[in-house]
């Protein structure tokens, strides 16, 4: 193998291929690169500034909360909660299309915080113990729609959504409805693959494809730490994943015919083996960085790197098996993968890939 | 530096960044390839072999985590049943047959190295099963420290940057857990001490990699070692700053304090003219900003109470995070791609 072949395919190298080929007209090219400067002069900010964004909004949000209980200007009867709320959100929403500079932007994302808070409140105020967190999460996601077009900020978006799941899952585990939440799962993973897979030009969707991506840890998590109160069993959410890993493999080698192809069949076949013992947050982590490594998304990856080892040590408390019985689990899962790359390493045409 | 730049420009420029499925897809979308081309441009990429290399080191590193994670769950079971000579066999029969995969795979394979991390943490395993079946009442620093100095050889012959990032984790723990379990030296005793002397311990590592990574030691040059180690620095020297700024002034905290300005100043300069990145900047800036609103809010809540202290310090959380999010946006456009090293 020479050189070249071991790096991974330009744009340049793939326009002169098709050039080359007659399946492009050369004269298209500087188009071309204007096109993909222009949408890399659009490339979100790093990660280390949304976050410190996101913590200076939350940090205010939390002042301006006990401001105002302090000062005892919110009236806890409905429908008081929901018309500060109302206030917050329309002044929110407002200064953040109608302005352009940091500071305005990050005080309406804490006046966001602030009117979610109050949302919430009312759906506690108007609802008894035991429909306060349906009503919550129903409240939070029902914001999270009507918002998410109107808001036109990614960070606020990716927040709303990530409020709306823990609500949701909140309310599941509250109500000791565990069947759900495999099936919230699914509905993240289904949410992931539309915005990710199916409609991934739609840049506006992405903050909710990361925000169900981040949250599908919470599902797993508390799929494994049952005691006598919660109890959830496992199988549903490895089937889940392990289809929607196949699913995935398909994509990313085009289409289903492909999983016909050999390193494919093998990738299946190991997806099954480890569905068939292993805990779902494996799974979930290896769907997350290949997803990730195929659309070249760093979050993605990152989620998934991160995810990983986080699940080991939950799983290392989880409270009803034995560590006898999660060491095979961790071991067998860990051989199933060295086996698989034995196996490839075995093959003529993954040995040249790798040299 | 001058003879770095053209390669960095041709190395952010958009045709020259790696092509994946969406970019091919964005591009028929935005009708400037015809239907014939993008189905080219997908069958050329999902032929392209970096698929094979990624799922190569992806497997060894994922099973090879897994597979350990498994080891050390069997040994803390602490199996009554099994002989306390066969785990002894188990464990160190593991920990030859990865040495001696090592040795034949050799230290410059992927899977050699891995290997030998692996042989590092069944040192740490043994010494584990050691103190479960002797009971000798050692404090558990020691195998820390015992465990740290065991591989120490097997770091240095490595040239793995995950094995080195263990071994400082392995010492880190160690100091923590002597400091804990045993009585602070002589003239030596304020309670942040131990946070200032990783600062230290870690600054050293830090400027150690940053040496190697300059010499030309490609193992070390990963941003990542960059990043974890410069980050346990700052929130090693945070800690001691923040009780100091809300008033707690005993030595401890004023040397952390001390520590926190000049770590501050130094990796500003560093990061922001030497070695270009942006990421490291920021975790320098929250440190800062954290410290700086611990020191505004004492003093503001001390002036005045109720809800209008409150608004104020929302606001001045406003403005910091407002300020220094700002800053670190206009340096990571400065400074580019050439801000995040690889």
């Amino acid at each position: 193998m020479n050189e070249k072949a071991k790096q991974p395919l330009t744009v340049r190298d793939l326009l002169f291929d098709l050039t080359r080929d007659g399946l492009l007209d050369e004269k298209k090219i500087p188009a071309i690169d204007d096109h993909l400067q222009a949408k890399a002069a659009h490339r979100s900010e790093p990660t280390f500034v949304k976050l410190l964004l996101a913590l200076g909004a939350w940090g205010a949000a939390i002042c301006f909360v006990v401001c105002l209980a302090i000062a005892d200007l919110i009236q806890s009867e409905f429908p008081w909660p929901f018309a500060w709320s109302a206030v917050f959100l329309v002044a929110a929403t407002l200064l953040r299309n109608l302005t352009r500079h940091l500071f305005p932007h990050q005080l309406a994302l804490a006046l966001s915080a602030v009117g979610h808070y109050f949302a919430l409140w009312g759906a506690f105020e108007i609802s008894t113990d035991q429909d306060s967190l349906a009503a919550s999460a129903s409240v939070s996601i029902v914001l999270c729609l009507v918002l998410y077009p109107l808001y036109r900020d990614s960070l606020y978006r990716f927040l709303s959504c990530l409020l709306a799941a823990a609500c949701l899952t909140a309310w599941i585990v509250a109500d000791e409805v565990w069947p759900l939440l495999h099936v919230e799962m699914l509905a993240k993973i289904v949410a992931i693959g539309l915005v990710f897979m199916v409609r991934p030009d739609l840049r506006v969707l992405r903050p909710m494809g990361y925000a169900m991506a981040v949250s599908i840890p919470a599902n797993l998590f508390l799929v494994l730490m049952p005691d006598d109160v919660l109890a959830a069993p496992w199988w549903p959410a490895n089937v889940i994943l392990a289809l929607s890993l196949c699913w995935l493999y398909q994509w990313t080698a085009g289409g289903w015919q492909m999983l016909r192809s050999e390193p494919l069949v093998l990738a299946v076949l190991a997806t099954v083996g480890l569905a068939c013992f292993t805990t779902p947050g494996v799974l979930a982590a290896i769907g997350l960085m290949v997803l990730g490594y195929a659309r070249r998304d760093q979050y993605l990856i990152g989620i998934g790197v991160v995810f990983f080892p986080t699940f080991i040590v939950v799983f290392y408390y989880e409270w009803q098996i034995s560590l006898l019985y999660k060491s095979w689990v961790m071991a067998g899962s860990g051989a199933v993968l060295l086996a698989a790359r034995k196996y490839l390493s075995l093959r003529q045409w993954a040995r040249e890939a790798v040299e | 530096m001058s003879n770095s730049k053209p390669e960095l420009a041709k190395a952010t420029h958009p045709l020259d960044q790696p092509v994946d499925e969406q970019t091919v897809r964005d591009l028929y979308a935005a009708g400037l390839i015809s239907p014939a081309a993008r189905d080219a441009g997908l069958a050329s990429l999902r032929v392209d072999p970096h698929w094979w290399r990624w799922a190569n080191r992806s497997l060894l590193f994922v099973g090879a985590a897994l597979v350990l994670a498994g080891i050390v769950f069997f040994f803390a079971y602490n199996w009554a049943r099994m002989p306390a000579v066969a785990k002894f066999c188990l464990i160190e029969t593991g920990l030859w047959i990865c040495a001696f995969g090592a040795w034949r795979r050799g230290l410059e394979a992927t899977s050699g190295k891995v290997l030998l991390l692996s042989a590092s943490m069944l040192v740490g395993v043994l010494l584990a099963v050691y103190g479960q079946v002797y009971q000798t009442g050692a404090d558990a620093f020691e195998i820390y420290v015992l465990w740290a100095g065991l591989i120490f050889l097997w770091v240095l012959i490595a040239r793995f940057a995950a094995l080195w990032i263990l071994w400082l984790v392995v010492t880190n723990v160690a100091a923590i857990l002597c400091w804990i379990q045993v009585d602070a030296p002589q003239d030596f005793d304020f309670y942040f001490g131990i946070f200032s002397i990783l600062a230290v311990w870690n600054g050293l590592a830090l400027a150690a990699r940053e040496y190697g990574a300059a010499r030309g030691l490609a193992w070390l040059a990963g941003s990542w070692t960059r990043h974890v180690i410069w980050f346990s620095v700052v929130a090693y020297l945070t800690v001691p700053a923040i009780a100091f700024a809300v008033g707690e002034m005993g030595h401890g905290e004023l040397v952390g304090a001390i520590g926190l300005a000049l770590t501050l100043a130094g990796g500003y300069v560093y990061f922001r003219h030497r070695a270009p990145d942006t990421a490291a900047l920021g975790f320098g800036i929250l440190s800062l900003a954290i410290v700086v609103l611990a020191f505004i809010g004492k003093w503001l809540f001390e002036l005045t109470d109720g809800a209008i202290a409150f608004l104020v310090f929302g606001l001045i959380v406003l403005v910091i995070s407002s300020a220094a999010a700002f800053y670190l946006r206009r340096v990571a456009s400065i400074l580019g791609s050439a801000g995040e090293p690889d």
